[in-house]
């Protein structure tokens, strides 16, 4: 019990430490040169924040989005079969080969039907 | 777990096809894409092939996901036969021509609903579904006409509402059971009070699936896309995503839910009544051929929905034997409406206006399968109706019948007065309409199968058991 408590309070002083310290020797180190760049608010996609609402977006972005998340799904698929891919063994490598073909054939297709140019 | 591919084969080869297809749409020239239409048919055609082998087969696959038996067999041989009427159509039809997207989309659908016919999961069933559907809201919307687009926009929104029903549904049902396999829950059910969760989520799964196959109340979208497609696709459409839809009520409905049977029979008699009088009286006011169709399709879900009301394999077999009949009435009246949109005519019933004088073959086999449609003898579509509604007096659904036969009369209405535009009203003009090679072919076939399948149904009958 009484090793539980210092390992937890070791642990937590740890932390505040290299927050303190990340904190602190930044705040020592940095030089500070602001530019409208540098102040503006981050947005994904680069969208300009303060300006009239009804924006156009370039239908090239969604169409990205797509096929982004086409890959990024693929990972749930991805992350259980390592786990258990010792022991699947050869089969369940050919199986996701197949799966991540398919994938990519998507892909290939966005690809020559021109999707992928930006302008 | 050791999977025998040879019980897979059609799939595989539907598969190996549309892949093949997608390819060559993207690194064929213009010019030699035009044999993606042949490569697709016969794809099918030796899908169809290996296919023979399994009749008779029973086996499952993938852990008892995947079942074959002859029912799935049938169903699947049912589809690729008139899907391959309809690649063979569209060989030559100017919309389609030099399109891999359009058959690989085709060939997607296919290979979804195949493997709807044979799911025995819920999970394997509604991965199935939405392979069946997804390819066939792009096939809707691949006109870019504004026509095309509001009919693939409904089609997808509602498509999306039903699919999130049915899914819901599902997860009640495996909630309550613990289990996806369909016999796995029949098993958990057995011997048990029905639950009050457990009849909703069969009626979410029943307005998720009669989405799917057009019943009313859920059958908006139905006329729309009929109307609104481009017509090879709208003449795809009346066979293939509605054959999964059948495939799947038949198949979940009597094995997984089979305590449940009155109930869901009961519900399916309510749809298949609402469902023949609405399609019906709707397709009375129609002045324009292919929504006509359409809410004649709707109409045939409710004669369809019969054979579930009845929830005996007699009324199954009737299902499938009236499915395959209207199929092939339904894509055959399609047909000849891409025969005439192709040379310009338009799609209102007047613009049929004495087409027996300009083109004599497309009337006779547009009376051929509209008679058909209305159950006329000698053609398929009375033996069908036969049987169906034999089913229903059998079970003594006597009622049932006598509305499904009094709707067949009332259809007759709206069926004959583009029969009269095409015999007795003069045309405007004396231009002879010419059809394409593969679409003569085609509409040739399909009227020799509904005479065919009319004069002697005991030829499919047997195949099927009854």
């Amino acid at each position: 019990m009484i090793s539980e408590i210092i390992y937890f309070s070791v642990f937590v002083a740890v932390g505040l430490t290299v927050v303190v310290l990340m904190l602190g020797l930044q705040k020592l180190l940095q030089t500070k040169r602001h530019s409208d760049a540098k102040l503006s608010v981050y947005e994904c996609g680069n969208i300009d924040v303060v300006s009239d609402p009804r924006i156009q977006i370039k239908m090239r972005y969604y169409i990205f989005g797509l096929l982004f998340i086409i890959f990024d799904v693929e990972m749930i698929f991805l992350f259980p079969w390592a786990v258990v891919f010792k022991s699947l063994g050869l089969v369940a490598l050919i199986e996701m080969l197949v799966f991540i073909m398919i994938l990519l054939l998507g892909l290939l297709y966005a690809w020559r039907k021109g999707v992928l140019k930006w302008t | 777990m050791q999977i025998e591919w040879i019980n897979l084969m059609p799939e595989l080869m539907i598969f190996g096809v549309a892949i093949v297809v997608l390819l060559g749409e993207l690194y064929l020239s213009a010019n030699a894409k035009r044999i993606l239409g042949v490569v697709s048919l016969l794809g099918i055609l030796a899908a169809l092939f290996s296919l023979t082998s399994l009749y008779g087969v029973e086996a499952t696959e993938f852990m008892d996901m995947f079942s074959i038996d002859l029912t799935a067999t049938v169903l699947k041989g049912i589809l690729l036969a008139t899907t391959a009427l309809v690649v063979l159509a569209t060989l030559r039809s100017r919309m389609t021509i030099g399109e891999g997207e359009f058959f690989s989309m085709m060939l997607f659908s296919v290979l979804g609903t195949m493997f709807m016919a044979s799911a025995n999961d819920l999970i394997m069933l509604f991965i199935a579904l939405e392979l069946t559907v997804l390819p066939a809201y792009i096939l809707v919307g691949s006109k870019k006409t504004a026509g095309s687009a509001e009919a693939a926009l409904k089609y997808f929104l509602l498509g999306l509402v039903a699919s999130v029903i049915l899914l819901y549904g599902m997860s009640l049902v495996y909630g309550l059971t613990g289990q996806t396999n369909f016999t796995a829950i029949a098993n958990a059910l057995a011997g048990q009070a029905i639950e009050p969760l457990l009849l909703v989520g069969m009626v979410m799964i029943v307005v998720g699936l009669g989405f799917k196959v057009a019943a009313v109340p859920f059958h908006f979208w139905a006329p729309d896309v009929y109307e609104g497609a481009p017509v090879p696709v709208a003449s795809f459409l009346a066979v293939g995503p509605k054959a999964g839809g059948f495939a799947a009520l038949i198949h979940f409905f009597p094995v997984a839910l089979a305590v449940a049977a009155p109930i869901w029979a009961g519900l399916f008699a309510i749809l298949a009544v609402l469902s023949m009088l609405l399609g019906n009286l709707a397709a009375l006011a129609q002045t324009q051929v292919r929504r006509l169709l359409g809410y004649s399709a709707v109409a045939h879900t409710g004669y369809l929905l019969v054979g579930l009301a009845v929830a005996d394999s007699f009324g199954y077999t009737a299902l499938i034997f009236y499915f395959l009949v209207y199929s092939l009435a339904a894509l055959g009246s399609f047909l000849v409406i891409l025969a005439t949109t192709e040379r310009g005519l338009g799609e209102n019933v007047t613009d049929f206006a004495g087409l027996f004088k300009r083109a004599p073959m497309l009337a006779f086999a547009m009376a051929i399968f509209l008679f058909s449609l209305v159950g006329i003898p000698p053609f398929a579509g009375f033996m069908g109706k036969v049987y169906l509604f034999g089913a229903a007096v059998r079970s003594d659904l006597i009622w049932l019948a006598v509305i499904g036969v009094l709707n067949s009369v009332v259809s007759f209405g709206y069926y004959v007065t583009v029969i009269r535009q095409m015999y007795l009203v003069n045309p405007t003009t004396d231009d002879a309409v010419t059809v394409s090679k593969p679409l003569y072919l085609s509409i040739v076939l399909i009227m020799a199968a509904v005479v065919f399948l009319g004069v002697y149904p005991s030829a499919f009958l047997s195949i099927i058991n009854l």
